[in-house]
């Protein structure tokens, strides 16, 4: 041990201070006034289960307070894509029906046509 | 054996045990506290209620340390508390801690006066704790709430660091010159 950590030591030891007896009382007249619970009592299980419990359950919420709004927006897009199907839909069946009687119509006016053909032969 | 049973019978409520414990650790708790608080008074305020928190919570000390261990680590967390509350990360000025000490007249060769300018106060008292307490590195780390590699460290660079001190020689060598061995 080299000559700093001798005087460490010695040095260390030489304080000689002590505290007090008007301390000493006053911390004896403190712990009067305590009352203390000399009891070790072990932790019941409920006392760490219940905080591993609740750290469970905040995590469950935080997670479905987080996806809520994704899947509300999803729902907002499925009901659009349903919607716009829907409206799609609705304009086939007219267009369609359109068609139809366009068609029919055209084909009304070539059986006329042709009755007015026949007619024409006959009264010439 | 002896300090056992009277911890064993402080634990069970008797008074009188606790303040047999009390006069066993005061001295060595109070000179440390000396150098560590700002002032006397300050010093005085945590010895008291070092020995308070222990007398409240002495049901939750555990055999396998040392009561002084203990005591030392309630001591820390009371000092640190102190130093945050009344200096808000601010160091008081060397002169006042030196007058302050000189009050309780200690020694101005003594070299723990003159370390606190050339090592931060975690590594003063891993030195303390060490040399002066002769406590073992595992009962450091507990005291300091250190991991054991820290402590082995720290009290490695500052050994160095006192080394290389030059006033420190002067004063260790006038401490060998008037011929006190160890």
């Amino acid at each position: 041990m080299n000559s700093i950590e001798k005087k460490l030591k010695t040095d260390g030891k030489n304080f000689n201070q002590i505290p007090s007896d008007a301390i000493q009382d006053k911390i004896i007249q403190n712990l009067n006034k305590q009352t203390v619970n000399h009891n070790r009592s072990d932790p019941k299980p409920l006392t760490w289960l219940l905080p591993i419990a609740i750290a469970i359950l905040l995590v469950t919420i935080i997670n479905i307070t987080r996806n809520m709004p994704v899947n509300s927006a999803i729902i907002a897009v499925e009901n659009n894509n349903s919607e716009l199907k829907k409206e799609n839909l609705d304009q086939l069946v007219v267009n369609i029906e359109n068609k139809i009687t366009s068609e029919i119509e055209n084909e009304q006016m070539a059986i006329l046509n042709d009755i007015k053909q026949f007619n024409n032969l006959f009264i010439l | 054996m002896q300090e056992k049973h009277i911890i064993e019978e402080a634990i069970k409520g008797d008074k009188d045990s606790f303040t047999q414990l009390i006069k066993m650790h005061q001295t060595c708790l109070y000179q440390y506290l000396l150098v560590r608080c700002h002032s006397v008074h300050d010093a005085e305020d945590v010895l008291q209620d070092t020995f308070i928190n222990a007398y409240k919570y002495i049901y939750s000390y555990k055999p396998g340390w040392q009561f002084s261990t203990w005591l030392f680590t309630i001591a820390n967390r009371l000092l640190k508390k102190q130093h945050h509350m009344y200096y808000q990360n601010k160091e008081v000025p060397m002169i006042t801690q030196i007058a302050e000490l000189e009050k309780c007249s200690i020694d101005q060769t003594n070299i723990w006066v003159h370390i606190k300018c050339i090592i931060k106060s975690d590594a003063y008292d891993v030195l303390w704790f060490y040399y002066v307490e002769e406590t073992s590195i595992k009962e450091i780390s507990k005291i300091l709430q250190k991991s054991i590699s820290w402590v082995k460290m720290t009290l490695y660079r500052s050994k160095k660091k006192l080394a290389v001190s030059k006033k420190l020689r002067i004063l260790s060598k006038d401490y060998l010159m008037q011929g006190i061995i160890l």
